[in-house]
């Protein structure tokens, strides 16, 4: 195995709000999703990632270094695009590149002007007179052009177009065939992971749900469908997050839990992303 | 580093020449306006704290606006590299201050045929009031809500504790009540007085979490009281270098002779005191190491010592001066008299070096626990 980022047991406790003990992986070459509800600490998992917040406890180690210790060497592979646009809005696109491009060793300027034409980014406007989506793309132009091992996007697709998105995911998935860089993606919507992650890990309350190949974890799953009148207090007991309403009950389920249903007239179906996050958060 | 100057000095584009020279224009043309002139006389002054002050201000307005420090946090630089950065920023601000004052005065003297009014004190005193901003101005800047409440609760104590005090202290001279036993028992009235005022306030306000705020101020307590016995026993010197001046000594021998009588006299009388004043000293500079070394355990409390650590160097400044002042303060005596003014000027730079390693140490240690995320 050669992981790209570890987190072994990091704790992270603000007023209100504990990120506790978290631990997950991923390894060179392939793309996470790290999905999870609003809240559940995605965001303060990203920051501690990137060193922008001090944790109380654990261990992050990117490219076999530590995250604090190492932090110039590591910040100089990983390409970082934030929830939110916080570049000089009073900046050309063009000056704001020129701030940020010297303190990459590896900066790629014909790199960034390609991005730029395939965004229609325009150099000369300013950041201020961008709209959402657009700044974004700035955002994800400036990540890519300095030839990062690691891309860490935090919600990167939240102000994009249906078509941006998608070809946003062609760029991506186009940006890992050389097999040696990885991505960890941040996002609320799951079917941008459904496309291209090969790793999802799920966060909740700021505890790590799951954290695993994508096609097991759909594999392992399943959606059940059936009469509400089969769901006794056992039966329930097995199922991760039911739905109850007029027509019958839908829920979650383990593979192998599922021949607890064997005498009963049910329906089963292959989960989505979202269906399983969403089950998981009820559970 | 360089990279970092020159990442603000573009952020600021042309800004960093129209507001010195806007600055410039606007206090200029008070020389010209007779009932103003007096105001002009001041024009060092509103140069050297208008010019950095507004491009500093410049600079952070569009940070604080939409956070772009954020930008610099992921970019492969060190925080403290981010930090000292700024420092080295806003000291070049500072001096873009120097070649407008003499630009100013050069004129005033040319166009109105008078002579100069600049003199190095000023200026020095000046450089004082500019290195207080840069110390307050960063770490200000990256302050946390919850951190704000913190300060205002020490705050609140030190203004109640103030006034409580001054309360008690004009009544026992009304009474002519005034020996040291009373006085400490004033001031212990004042502190609990105070404490369980600032207390009350919070519970009022901030209802579950009024208990965090007694532990900073004890501390603050514990600050104060020092504060306050280096400057009690600073005056003390102080008193003995004017019995000490108003002696009729003529010799060198009899002028160390009794300088030495003296210290021993105060060292034997006080001699409590310079024990407080000698653990008190010790306690701060171990406090300014837990600071260096200790991030999360006693963020709030570090923060209180960061504020009052230029009372506190102040005092320890001054009371360094009188103390080396009663050994050394005969003017005619040339040689001992420059080793003084050298000491002086050795311990004003240590002072100010002090000064900006606990400024930029409260920065890291702020930007370090993210001010948005606190």
């Amino acid at each position: 195995m050669n992981k790209i980022l570890e987190i072994n047991g990091v704790t992270k406790e603000f007023e209100g709000f504990k990120l506790d003990n978290i631990s997950f992986g991923l390894e060179k070459g392939y793309i996470m999703g790290f999905i999870g509800p609003n809240g559940a600490g995605k965001t303060t998992t990203i920051r501690l990632i990137m060193n922008l917040l001090k944790k109380d406890s654990g261990d992050i180690k990117i490219f076999g270094m530590d995250n604090s210790k190492d932090e110039v060497a590591i910040k100089d592979r990983i390409g970082f695009v934030y929830e939110e646009s916080y570049f000089y809005e009073h900046l050309t696109v063009k000056k704001m590149k020129d701030i940020i491009a010297p303190f990459y060793s590896r900066w790629d300027d014909e790199k960034f002007d390609e991005y730029c034409s395939v965004f229609g980014l325009l150099p000369n406007k300013k950041i201020r007179d961008l709209s959402k989506g657009t700044k974004m793309k700035f955002s994800l132009a400036v990540a890519l052009s300095h030839n990062a091992e690691l891309l860490i996007l935090d919600e990167p697709t939240s102000g994009l177009d249906p078509v941006f998105r998608d070809k946003l995911m062609d760029i991506l998935r186009e940006e890992i065939q050389d097999e040696n860089k990885s991505i960890l993606f941040s996002t609320h919507i799951t079917s941008d992971l459904e496309k291209i992650a090969d790793y999802i890990t799920f966060i909740n309350n700021g505890r790590i749900v799951f954290s695993d190949q994508k096609d097991v974890l759909l594999e392992n799953y399943k959606i059940i469908k059936g009469d509400s009148g089969i769901l006794t207090g056992e039966i329930k007991s097995e199922l991760l997050g039911v739905k109850e309403n007029r027509f019958g009950f839908e829920a979650l389920c383990n593979v192998e839990k599922q021949n607890v249903f064997s005498q009963f007239e049910i329906v089963t179906e292959k989960p989505t992303l979202e269906q399983m996050m969403v089950y998981m958060q009820n559970k | 580093m360089f990279k970092l100057i020159m990442a603000d000095i573009k952020v600021l584009g042309n800004r960093i020449w129209q507001i010195p020279i806007g600055v410039f224009l606007f206090i200029f043309s008070f020389s010209f306006i007779p009932n103003l002139e007096e105001v002009y006389k001041i024009h060092h002054l509103i140069y050297s704290v208008l010019i950095p002050g507004l491009l500093t201000y410049e600079l952070l307005r569009d940070e604080q606006k939409h956070g772009s420090e954020s930008v610099f946090m992921t970019l492969p630089v060190c925080k403290k590299t981010c930090i000292l950065g700024r420092y080295i920023v806003i000291s070049l601000f500072c001096s873009l201050s120097i070649p407008v004052i003499y630009l100013s005065e050069y004129l005033h003297i040319t166009m109105h045929a008078k002579e100069s009014i600049i003199e190095f004190s000023r200026i020095g005193s000046i450089s004082i009031g500019v290195l207080l901003v840069i110390y307050y101005t960063l770490p200000v800047y990256y302050y946390t809500k919850k951190l704000m409440r913190s300060m205002g609760a020490s705050a609140l104590f030190l203004t109640a504790l103030l006034i409580i005090t001054d309360i008690l202290y004009s009544h026992s001279y009304r009474l002519s009540l005034d020996n040291n036993t009373l006085i400490w028992y004033f001031k212990f009235s004042g502190i609990i007085a105070s404490l369980v005022l600032v207390l009350k306030v919070f519970e009022h306000f901030y209802k579950n979490i009024a208990d965090r705020y007694t532990n900073d101020i004890i501390y603050t307590t514990i600050i104060f009281l020092t504060i306050d016995r280096i400057a009690a026993f600073q005056n003390m010197l102080l008193n003995y270098i004017s019995v000490n001046k108003n002696l009729e000594i003529f010799l060198k021998s009899e002028k160390h002779i009794g300088s030495y009588l003296l210290f021993t006299a105060l060292s034997s009388k006080h001699g409590l005191d310079l024990i407080i004043v000698g653990i008190s000293l010790l306690i701060v500079i171990f406090l300014l190491f837990v600071f260096h070394k200790n991030f999360n355990d006693k963020f709030n409390r570090n923060m209180i010592l960061y504020i009052l650590s230029p009372v506190i160097l102040f005092h320890v400044f001054s009371f360094l001066i009188s103390f080396h002042s009663m050994i050394f303060y005969y003017p005619g005596d040339e040689f001992y008299w420059n080793i003084h003014l050298l000491l002086i000027y050795m311990i004003f730079v240590v002072s100010i070096i002090v000064f900006i390693m606990i400024s930029v140490r409260a920065s890291i240690y702020l930007l370090k626990n993210d001010r948005r995320h606190s």
